[in-house]
């Protein structure tokens, strides 16, 4: 359900549908796995994720406070306008860095 | 006291009184936030925050700057803490409870707390707070506003301006407070539907994400988002809370009118450093340094949030009479949100370690509040109590009750009708025990107020000590009369101090012990027969009984003899005697002079037991029983003679009544004093009478008292008498002839009357019976002390008044005890020991390996493992018979090889192909025993038996794996067959001249002195034998010069190895002699035990090659 790939030391998660609390114990295992494996840049492509609910904000921040700990970073890309503004109105741009579309 | 002028002496008293209530909680809270580590427990936080901050406000009301000053930095770096900015490490904790103790100080002495110097405190605190101070990475020329929560928390910055921008327009602000795990997910919405929402109706100026609540990916999926927003919108306040979906408290509203009036942009800065920074001094005082040294810095202004509710009608009237703004905001150039407005990032705990000084607090520091700690907690008295209304509306029923019995009483007497007088008796009678109860009720306590500062102590204690300790704490709530709670005070926190200081051992000693490191003391209150226990216990090293009466012999507080008579309990319960401490150096923490006598001259006074249980390297357990009350305890009444009295029912253990006919089966004589035996125990008995010096004497059934002329309870000279059954006409004549008085009437023994009423007591640690005339019922006495006259009588107590209204004295058990001069009577507990010592004994019977082999397969024989050289396999074919001998190729040479059979009178070895060659070397050379299999190895503490099949070549038998195993004396089988081979022995070794040379071997096991003595003799030494301690020190006197060496076991009869040794060391003339002991005592406490007496070698039984090797360094050593 969701694409991993790796450049160097960049791995690319394209999560195929919405971060919702339903998915999250699945994707919150596979940020996991990627991080502990020592993974750094962890970039989550958000091209065909339309809606993250509040669980999916907490994994997001999750993954952001285990990667912060590492010395890594998390970043998000492809967001789509709706997400773009809740990322900003909330302030999650204060914290890693988010690109929209 | 002019600080306290015009403020009323009650509002004080209450401020003071609810100061301690916040200080004495605090110290576990911060524990507990210490435990936490980064992960703190916001709750926690808050409390101790709180507790902090009432303190301040309070203080800040009566004046009194320097209280208020010390609360205000504790209070600062709490709110860090709670903001995660700061994570509490033992370091920062360390300081707050420094700070929290002196506050403690301050409150209790509060008319000088403004002339103490606090600099100390302030300085480390703010040197906590500084140094987190997030780093200054904002442009100048921005006013920042801080946003906090009504708790004080700050949860945003804002800009100045966007708050005032928003005013003008006419908006309202509030700072909500969403939860977007139970607000938003738990409705089935997502943060993207409230943030739409929210820019439908206004605007969000900030808002910030507590990022730290979630944790990492490590922890669980947290079940807490919180996410403020601070929001302008025209949404008047009692709308508010609807249109946001959230619950009423979650919003609240910002008020700007809060907000320092408006400057000019050019004059911000100065303004800012001018009139912010004195605000900043005393409401951010952590800050001070920094704004001063930057006086560019962004100032600060702290504007507080209030609830909608009340404040939403103070907004509107300010509004109204706020004056305009001095400048049209519009005017002021627009200012582009920097990337500088990051909302402070609360840095992740875990990875901000303080950079001031080592995590460890140094030394001194941590050891100071453990010396204070004693005495600080202590020392207010408590004059007044907090009473649950519940109880005092019982209370006032019960005294109301009370007045309608008297009124009824009094109406009944007056008019003399007994009938109502009756009824008017037993209403009082329940109206007083309810009275009693209730009134019992606001005197009990929980322990749990003592209890708990024992985390404190332990922590600091064992901090100073460079220990590791876990405190368990149990039974908190059990509750006591307020007055024995307070004098448990000192009593257990000595016990507690102890079991840390003396109990537990350091780290490294724990782990060489084989116990983690980490010592554990339980502390634990319970409820056990009416009665409260506590116990103190530590899996430390326990007591040594040895040596806690060696200092009561040394300290000449007991004779070498009296001590010889104790079991180890009550050695141990020597360490109660005024006079002896037992820690061999006096450190500052717990041997301050005062010793364990003090722990139980208080406990006494309290009615308390202190019982001992110990065991060396597994740690000692205090138990102290205590009543639940002292001014009303449960009795049970006895008499002697024509007088009531009152034991105690915490001393009775059981009430016992033989009849007159079993007391000779019952009572025993041991030496010259009564004994009851009691399941097996003897317990010795004491005559009430005769301890307060009435006469004896037995009620016939006319109810007339006589005088009771039997002095011995059990008399042996009855014919009846079981033990006596031989003898006993001897003995009848006697009595005859010598003339006893016959005796008048009826035989006494077939009467109740005559019955003997015995209560077994406890006293301290042993029990004793006490045997009295009658036994009467069990009462709750009122205790009152003993007039001042009588104050010296160590038989009793204290004295009440009967419900007759006459005087009872109330029996102190221990004191008779003591003036009866008994200890447990030597026999009892002793003679369990001994019997226990023998078993164990048994134990310690000298391990040794053998190694079984068949003569035939039918016939087991051993031989010592440590003579065998090597066990080869051969086959038949190999050995070859040269000159009517049978010899084997072995290394080499041609070894010469036997049979048992050669020798000794047993069957000759199977004809068959498989063989087993036993290498030996003895005699300088190499010998084979053949033998057939199995072979094996066992190692066994068997008893050898010498005579049975004792032969040339077998030097005894045993049982081993269940058959009878013959014991194969090697030497002896050789030496038949060749004794040219020995004679040659002694010339061989011309480097030892025969005769210095004599080594006294000590050994009470017969097998392994013989064996001992071969080795040593075929080493080429003089051996001599003794089988104990005693013998060999005849042997050394007689033999005086001769003995060079000596060899000895410890476990052994009449002298032990110890005590030889000692013996030996202590003696001018033998001094010198080297002492090897040989011992299959392998504990450390054995060894180290050697060591002290001066054993120069311990070794376990039994390395021959090392026996031997030292025995020779250490003769030639001498030469």
């Amino acid at each position: 359900m969701t694409d991993i790939s790796r450049e160097g030391n960049q791995v690319v998660l394209t999560p195929q549908q919405d971060i919702v609390a339903s998915v999250s114990a699945e994707i919150r295992k596979l940020l996991k796995e990627q991080i502990d494996q020592g993974c750094k840049e962890l970039v989550l492509d958000m091209q065909h994720v339309e809606m993250i609910d509040s669980m999916g904000i907490g994994l997001l921040i999750a993954a952001h406070n285990s990667l912060n700990k590492n010395g890594g970073e998390l970043k998000a890309i492809n967001l789509s306008q709706d997400l773009m503004s809740l990322f900003k109105n909330m302030r999650l741009d204060k914290h890693f860095s988010v690109e929209g579309a | 006291m002019a600080i306290l002028d015009g403020i009323d002496d009650e509002t004080l008293e209450l401020y003071i009184e609810e100061s301690r209530e916040h200080l004495s909680d605090i110290e576990n809270d911060l524990l507990a936030i210490e435990d936490a580590g980064a992960n703190i427990d916001e709750t926690l936080v808050n409390k101790v925050f709180r507790a902090a901050h009432s303190l301040k406000g309070g203080a800040g009301f009566f004046n009194l700057t320097k209280i208020k000053e010390l609360a205000h930095r504790c209070e600062n770096v709490l709110d860090m803490i709670r903001s995660r900015e700061l994570a509490p490490n033992p370091e920062i904790v360390n300081n707050l409870l420094l700070a929290f103790d002196k506050l403690r100080e301050m409150i209790n002495n509060i008319a000088a707390s403004d002339q103490e110097d606090i600099s100390e405190f302030i300085v480390s605190l703010t040197g906590l707070t500084d140094s987190y101070l997030p780093p200054e990475e904002k442009g100048s020329g921005e006013r920042m506003v801080d946003i906090t929560l009504p708790d004080g928390r700050k949860v945003m910055e804002v800009s100045e301006l966007d708050l005032r921008l928003a005013d003008k327009e006419g908006s309202f602000l509030y700072v909500i407070n969403y939860d977007l795990i139970n607000d938003v997910q738990r409705v089935g919405k997502t943060p993207l539907d409230i943030i739409s929402a929210l820019c439908d109706v206004g605007q969000i100026l900030e808002s910030t994400i507590d990022m730290m609540a979630v944790g990492t990916l490590d922890d669980e999926p947290s079940n807490r988002l919180p996410f403020y927003v601070l929001f302008a919108t025209i949404v008047k306040p009692d709308m508010a809370a609807i249109i946001f979906e959230v619950e009423d408290d979650k919003v609240q509203l910002y008020d700007i009118s809060q907000l320092p009036p408006e400057s000019t942009e050019e004059t911000a800065d100065e303004a800012a450093s001018d009139a912010i920074a004195p605000q900043t001094v005393t409401d951010k005082g952590a800050k001070t340094t920094k704004a001063k040294a930057k006086p560019k810095a962004k100032a600060k202004a702290k504007v507080k949030v209030q609830p909608t509710s009340a404040a939403a009608k103070a907004k509107a009237s300010v509004r109204e009479a706020a004056a305009p703004p001095p400048k049209p905001v519009t005017t002021a150039p627009p200012i582009p949100k920097p990337a500088a407005t990051i909302p402070p990032t609360p840095k992740p705990a875990a990875t901000a370690p303080p950079p001031t000084p080592a995590p460890e607090a140094p030394p001194p520091k941590a050891a100071s509040p453990a010396s204070k700690t004693p005495e600080t907690p202590a020392a207010p008295v408590e004059t007044s109590l907090r009473v649950n209304v519940a109880v005092l509306e019982t209370l006032m029923n019960l005294a109301g009750e009370l007045v309608l019995s008297r009124n009824q009483l009094l109406e009944a007497i007056n008019q003399n009708d007994q009938r109502t007088i009756q009824v008017c008796g037993q209403r009082l009678n329940m109206v007083t025990s309810e009275l009693q109860e209730a009134i019992m009720l606001t005197r009990m306590q929980p322990i749990g107020n003592i209890f708990s500062k024992f985390n404190r102590i332990v922590r600091d204690l064992s901090r100073a000590l460079g220990k590791d300790v876990d405190l368990n704490i149990t039974g908190k709530e059990v509750e006591m009369d307020k007055t024995i709670i307070e004098g448990l005070n000192d009593p257990l926190t000595h016990l507690v101090r102890n079991a840390v200081d003396h109990g537990v051992e350091g780290p490294e000693e724990r782990s060489r012990a084989g116990k983690k490191a980490t010592g554990t003391i339980n502390l634990k209150a319970f409820h056990e027969a009416g009665q409260v226990v506590i116990e103190i216990s530590d899996d430390g090293k326990g007591i040594d009984p040895q040596k806690i009466a060696n200092t009561a012999v040394n300290k000449g507080l007991l004779t070498a003899d009296q001590v010889k008579a104790m079991s180890d309990k009550e050695r141990v319960a020597l360490i109660m005697l005024p006079g002896l401490s037992s820690a061999e150096k006096v450190t500052d923490i717990s041997g301050r002079g005062v010793g364990m006598d003090v722990v139980k001259t208080n406990l006494d006074k309290l009615g308390g037991q202190v019982d001992i249980e110990s065991e060396m390297g597994k740690g000692s357990t205090f138990r102290v029983k205590l009543p639940l009350t002292l001014a009303i305890i449960p009795c049970l009444l006895v008499s002697v003679g024509a007088d009531r009295y009152a034991v105690p029912q915490i001393n009775v253990d059981e009430l016992i009544r033989i009849r007159a006919a079993q007391v000779k089966s019952r009572i025993e004589i041991v030496g010259d004093a009564e004994v009851l035996i009691l399941r097996g125990k003897l317990i010795p008995i004491v005559h009430l009478a005769d301890m307060l010096g009435l006469p004896r004497t037995w009620v016939d059934e006319d109810g007339v008292r006589h005088p009771d002329q039997r002095n011995r309870l059990a008399d042996r000279r009855s014919p009846e008498h079981p033990l006596f059954k031989e003898g006993a006409e001897a003995d009848l004549k006697e009595t005859k002839t010598t003339g006893t008085p016959p005796r008048k009437g009826k035989d006494r023994r077939h009467r109740s009357a005559s019955d003997l009423n015995i209560l077994v007591v406890t006293a301290g640690n042993f029990q004793y019976g006490l045997v009295v005339e009658e036994l009467h019922d069990t009462v709750e006495i009122v205790v009152k002390p003993l007039g001042r006259h009588l104050k010296h009588l160590r038989e009793y107590a204290g004295a009440t008044i009967m419900g007759d209204g006459s005087v009872g004295l109330i029996l102190d058990v221990a004191g008779l005890a003591e003036l009866a001069n008994l200890s447990s009577l030597a026999g009892s507990s002793r003679a369990e020991e001994l019997e226990s010592e023998a078993a164990a004994r048994e134990q310690y019977q000298d391990v040794q390996s053998f190694l079984l082999f068949r003569n035939d397969p039918t016939e087991q024989c051993a031989v010592p493992l440590d003579l065998v050289d090597r066990v080869e396999q051969i086959a038949a074919s190999q050995i070859e018979r040269v000159g009517g001998r049978s010899v084997l190729q072995y290394r080499g040479e041609s070894m010469p090889l036997f049979t048992l059979s050669d020798v000794a009178g047993v069957k000759p070895l199977p004809d068959q192909e498989e063989l087993v060659v036993i290498v030996f070397q003895l005699a300088e050379r190499n010998v084979g025993l053949l033998a057939v299999m199995p072979v094996d190895v066992v190692e066994t503490r068997v008893k050898i038996d010498q005579s049975t099949l004792l032969q040339t070549g077998i030097l005894g038998s045993s049982i081993i794996n269940k058959m009878t195993t013959q014991i194969v004396d090697i030497y002896g089988l050789v030496e038949t067959l060749h004794p040219e081979w020995f004679e040659n022995r002694l010339k061989n070794r011309p480097a030892t001249p025969e005769a210095a040379q004599t080594i006294l071997l000590v050994e009470d096991s017969d097998f392994f002195r013989n064996q001992l003595k071969r080795y040593i003799t075929e080493d080429g030494h003089t051996v001599i034998t003794a089988e104990d301690g005693l013998v060999a020190w005849k042997l050394l006197q007689k033999e005086k010069g001769n003995i060079k060496l000596v060899v000895t076991d410890i476990e052994m009869p009449n002298m032990d190895g110890f005590e030889l040794t000692q013996k030996i060391k202590e003696h001018a003339e033998y001094g010198h002699l080297p002492v090897i002991a040989v011992t299959s005592l392998a504990g450390d406490e054995d060894v180290a035990r050697g060591k002290a007496v001066g054993v120069d070698e311990y070794q376990i039984k039994l390395d021959k090659d090392r026996l031997l090797e030292c025995i020779r360094h250490f003769l030639n050593e001498r030469q």
